[in-house]
């Protein structure tokens, strides 16, 4: 009860929490997707550097966030910035977005490919028409896995100077506020849920039918 | 039509070359079939045609342009492809895969619709029921029709095709390559067409191509490369039953007589008794519109006095057969049927004579024999 009364007490705290949390992890996101899906796109046919990219993501991808934000606050030009935030996001993200995109775009059927140049159609559209679409579910899982993440490594962020969800948590373990620790624990662990049913749904709306059809 | 000029191909680290100095000309609206063991060029020389694959030396001429000269995407919106894997869009619908290459042509989307509804008649399938399906929805025939469909969506006088029955059982099989050589009657497209299978070969090539390491070991119409193989590999690849497969090639309206007697239903019994006179046994009866209707046995008839009310005594044929059946199928007929003479009927299932089984045996014969002497 007594967290309850927290909880609205506190209201306006939160949703401004809130509204900054996924201010971060969306505009982290955005260039995540801009990043990523372009790299992607860029090493498909080229397999050795891909091979070296996605070991650089698989090391990023092993070090702890704390440890990450550490590090970037030493970086001249970044600091204790929302910069930094958004630069350790956009680098967690990476290995599901950059393995995704490389992985679904190299196992679109050779068949489908050779009909399309057979066909005459520019390589520029057959990566726009053809690969893209295809490989676009497999894509589309690895962004909903690096959203989902971002929700929770952004807490952490409150460490250099976010003010976001993290922060109940944060302030609640120093001060030994009970209802503080769980209250933010329970939104982070919500909007993690929420963002991925979100996800979900969009996923169904973009897919081709004519993909689900063949699951 | 299609000019191969001493085309070859070469692959970095391969001892012979993948295709070595090919020449080979293709004649307008003919089926060229290239076949040969796997790995002796035949799908590299269809896909230098359209530079899926580029040729490392040599000239590809389509209808007098040089291919070589062209830019690949506008060349390749000119030539229908089809490949054994198909490899129609699955997040299209059938509508929008055959719309590709008008798409890419600038059609306009009425006129798209309406070529769309055309085709998918064309080859089978009912356009209203298919359009808006997606090819997960499809049968393997269907796939495979829609590929065919999608490969002459802008009526490209040249078609390669790589194996394009290769996928579906041997009764769809069957059925396609029959409606496929049906169309061709009507469409004359140039064609190419890959296959591993020499039966496929025979069956649906104007001309054979036979090939072995990279060459060309023999390129001539069917019935030469059984009856004359150039050499003991072609004789080998075409396989030691060739008096059989003759039988898959040769067509029954090369032999049809009307050997028999006939009579219109209706006829005034007079007629019967003047066959008897004449010696006659089996005459064979038809509709007034020419249309097969049975045979009386008119010394039955006859000797039994029943040639007044004669219709009633018609007995209907077990089997009958259209004229550009083959050897073969006329011979599973007789065998099946244990029947000896079979009528044959014409596309409007008119009635235009008999074969039998002398007539089949003493053809085959003949051809062997005038094409031995010519040895």
């Amino acid at each position: 009860m007594s967290t309850v009364r927290y909880f609205l007490k506190n209201i306006d705290k939160i949703v401004d929490y809130t509204i900054e949390h996924i201010a971060l992890i969306s505009v982290a996101m955005a260039l995540a997707l801009v990043i990523w899906i372009t790299t992607g796109i860029l090493i498909r046919n080229r397999e050795k550097l891909a091979g070296n990219l996605l070991g650089v993501a698989s090391i990023i991808m092993s070090i702890p966030s704390i440890s990450i934000y550490g590090i970037l606050v030493t970086v001249p030009g970044f600091g204790l910035s929302r910069k930094s935030a958004v630069l350790a996001l956009v680098l967690y993200a990476m290995l599901p977005i950059v393995r995704n995109v490389y992985i679904a775009l190299n196992e679109v059927d050779d068949g489908i490919i050779e009909a399309a140049r057979g066909m005459g159609m520019p390589e520029r559209q057959i990566l726009w028409k053809v690969q893209l679409p295809l490989a676009f579910p497999v894509i589309f899982a690895g962004i909903r896995v690096a959203m989902v993440m971002m929700v929770g490594i952004a807490t952490l962020s409150v460490y250099i100077g976010e003010r976001n969800l993290g922060r109940l948590i944060q302030q609640g373990i120093t001060r030994t506020h009970m209802d503080m620790v769980l209250t933010g624990g329970l939104l982070v662990a919500a909007l993690a849920i929420i963002v991925d049913g979100v996800m979900a749904l969009i996923q169904k709306k973009l897919i081709s039918p004519g993909l689900h059809l063949s699951e | 039509m299609i000019e191969l000029k001493n085309i070859s191909k070469y692959y970095k680290g391969m001892e012979r070359p993948a295709v070595s100095k090919l020449d080979l000309h293709i004649e307008k609206g003919e089926i060229c079939v290239f076949v040969g063991p796997s790995g002796c060029g035949k799908t590299t020389t269809m896909k230098m045609i359209n530079r899926i694959i580029e040729p490392s030396d040599g000239e590809i001429f389509i209808d007098g342009k040089n291919a070589m000269d062209l830019d690949p995407d506008k060349l390749r919106v000119d030539i229908g492809y089809v490949i054994q894997k198909i490899g129609l869009f699955p997040h299209f619908t059938v509508y929008e895969n055959i719309a590709v290459v008008p798409r890419l042509k600038g059609w306009k989307e009425e006129k798209i619709k309406h070529r769309v509804t055309e085709l998918l008649e064309v080859v089978g399938l009912d356009p209203q029921e298919n359009m808006h399906k997606y090819p997960n929805q499809l049968s393997g025939g269907q796939k495979q029709r829609v590929g065919v469909a999608r490969a002459m969506a802008v009526n490209p006088p040249v078609m390669l095709m790589d194996e394009p029955f290769g996928a579906v059982d041997p009764i769809t099989r069957t059925q396609l390559q029959n409606e496929f050589l049906n169309l061709q009657k009507k469409i004359k497209k140039t064609i190419c067409f890959v296959t591993h299978d020499i039966d496929e070969a025979i069956k649906m090539g104007d001309k054979i191509a036979i090939m072995c390491d990279g060459q060309l070991v023999q390129y001539d119409t069917p019935e030469n490369i059984l009856f004359n193989p150039a050499n003991e590999f072609v004789e080998e690849f075409v396989g030691s039953d060739r008096a059989l497969k003759v039988l898959n090639l040769l067509k029954i309206d090369s032999i049809v007589e009307n050997k028999l007697p006939t009579i219109i239903v209706g006829t005034d019994s007079e007629e019967i008794k003047k066959l008897y006179e004449a010696r006659k046994q089996f005459v064979v009866v038809l509709e007034k519109n020419g249309k097969l209707r049975g045979y009386i046995d008119v010394r039955k008839l006859v000797d039994k006095k029943n040639t007044e009310k004669w219709e009633q005594y018609i007995k209907n044929y077990q089997t009958q057969i259209s004229e550009d059946a083959t050897f073969k199928d006329a011979m599973v007929e007789m065998l099946q049927n244990d029947v000896k003479t079979i009528p044959v009927l014409d596309d409007d299932k008119k009635y235009i004579g008999i074969v039998n089984f002398d007539m089949i045996k003493s053809h085959v014969g003949e051809e062997y024999e005038t094409n031995v002497e010519e040895e």
